[in-house]
């Protein structure tokens, strides 16, 4: 019996899947696509998932995102997938990971951070180990999950 | 291990102590050795300009910088009251030290922000020295106390130093101990329990290997130490002023708690003091904490030196 899809099938792009839920619009932000004209993005919100109770999918049709990018999404949602489909095949699979820096995502934590006072782009350095970020320029150290946008 | 260039920091900025290696403060402390002892240094730094910015006021360190230029020579632009200057009508930081960069040869500021310092060093083209950013670093205090137990005790590695007072929210204390962990010294940390050393830093004591315990009193460890760093406990950081009454006392030397200190012991203090070293300590000859101060001039001057490649 063939899978129903509550959001469609694609035959060209990247399929991210087991996003938590309520956060699919944070991965689009995550990935600038918030305001994107071309590519087709469909969305699925609050849709039932066997491991994780609930859960976001987002479909982003005819789109090239690089590894390097599309890992930001562990940002805000550390345990999504990510396929990459080319003539309805998987060509790519793969569990997003945070980069080791991440450039102009972040919002520092501490508002007495320059960042915070200054127009300029926000870097952060991720420890897997600690599961922590450091601001390079305050240098505070927050935990991942206090992470804001 | 090769030792470092002549030039190694020839153009670099100071902005944090974790940017440093052992062996980097070590070419520092013994630049500034040379540099103390040296005759003639009036005109180390003729015709050389350091923009003086300070965002924040500042009393020691801006005039420790202002007597170390001038000593060698140098002359100073800028300014030590934001409000006078373009910053109040608007101006950013970085356009600030960009035009401060057509001027001088070196900018040293103090900023109530956190990452200023850094900030200011990725714009321009020329060094910049970290004088204070918010909370966050001040490195060149830490260095001028790295070389005053250098001074006083001819070695850093293997001493026993106790750091007392405000460890929760002291900058100077977490920079200083952030360094004391790259010479293998024995750390006591004397705190109210609530003004503890923040986990950050004990994190890097223990990551390092570094014997340290935490303590309640002086009086408990005063006879080994070789060295006894003091800061203020302020009132303000208790939100109970009772929690306060009942600790305060335990964490202001006086001159009968000395009975039994080593003879080489000598207590350190980053200034202002308030009423945390009774004044009849200072007769002792353990006080060092005055010429602590003044030992920010060769450091500083190492350090205008080395940057702008006068050394």
């Amino acid at each position: 019996m063939s899978k129903i899809y509550k959001v469609y099938k694609i035959e060209n792009g990247i399929v991210i899947d087991h996003i938590p839920n309520k956060k699919a619009l944070s991965v689009l932000s995550v990935l600038g696509l918030d305001n994107e004209h071309d590519s087709l993005i469909t969305m699925g919100i609050n849709l039932s998932s066997d491991k994780m109770n609930k859960k976001d999918v987002i479909k982003i049709e005819n789109r090239d995102l690089s590894v390097e990018e599309l890992n930001k999404i562990a940002i805000v949602a550390p345990n999504a997938s990510v396929n990459i489909i080319k003539d309805s095949i998987i060509v790519k699979k793969f569990k997003a990971s945070i980069p080791e820096t991440i450039r102009g995502i972040i919002s520092c934590l501490n508002p007495n951070c320059i960042t915070r006072n200054e127009d300029i782009e926000s870097i952060f350095y991720y420890d897997k180990d600690k599961n922590t970020i450091k601001c390079h320029y305050c240098e505070r150290t927050f935990n991942q999950e206090l992470i804001r946008l | 291990m090769k030792p470092l260039s002549k030039n190694h920091f020839l153009g670099k900025s100071i902005i944090s102590i974790n940017d440093f290696s052992k062996e980097e403060l070590d070419f520092i402390l013994q630049k500034a050795q040379k540099l103390e002892s040296k005759k003639n240094k009036q005109e180390l730094l003729k015709g050389r300009v350091m923009a003086s910015l300070f965002f924040e006021p500042s009393t020691r360190t801006k005039d420790s910088f202002t007597t170390s230029c001038i000593r060698m020579g140098g002359t100073i632009v800028g300014f030590d009251n934001a409000i006078s200057s373009s910053v109040k009508k608007g101006e950013s930081l970085r356009d600030t030290v960009r035009m401060y960069e057509k001027y001088a040869d070196v900018i040293v500021m103090r900023h109530k922000l956190e990452g200023a310092a850094r900030l200011a060093s990725e714009t321009v083209n020329i060094p910049v020295i970290n004088g204070g950013d918010g909370a966050n670093q001040h490195p060149t205090q830490t260095m001028l106390d790295l070389f005053s137990i250098l001074k006083t005790q001819k070695r850093i590695e293997g001493l026993n130093i106790a750091l007392v007072g405000d460890l929760k929210y002291g900058r100077t204390v977490h920079s200083l101990a952030t360094a004391l962990s790259l010479y293998n010294c024995r750390i006591f940390l004397i705190s109210p329990k609530s003004l503890n050393m923040p986990k950050t830093f004990t994190t890097i004591l223990k990551n390092r290997n570094i014997d340290f315990s935490e303590h309640r009193t002086i009086e408990g460890v005063i006879d080994e130490l070789d060295i006894l760093y003091m800061t203020r406990v302020q009132a303000e950081r208790f939100p109970d002023k009772t929690e306060y009454e009942k600790v305060k006392n335990a964490f202001v030397l006086k001159k009968n708690m000395l009975k039994n200190v080593k003879d080489n012991f000598k207590i350190m203090h980053p200034l202002p003091r308030v009423n945390e070293i009774s004044i009849d300590v200072d007769d002792t000859e353990y006080a060092y904490y005055f010429e602590q101060a003044g030992n920010g001039v060769p450091v500083r001057q190492a350090l205008l030196c080395l940057l702008t490649g006068a050394l």
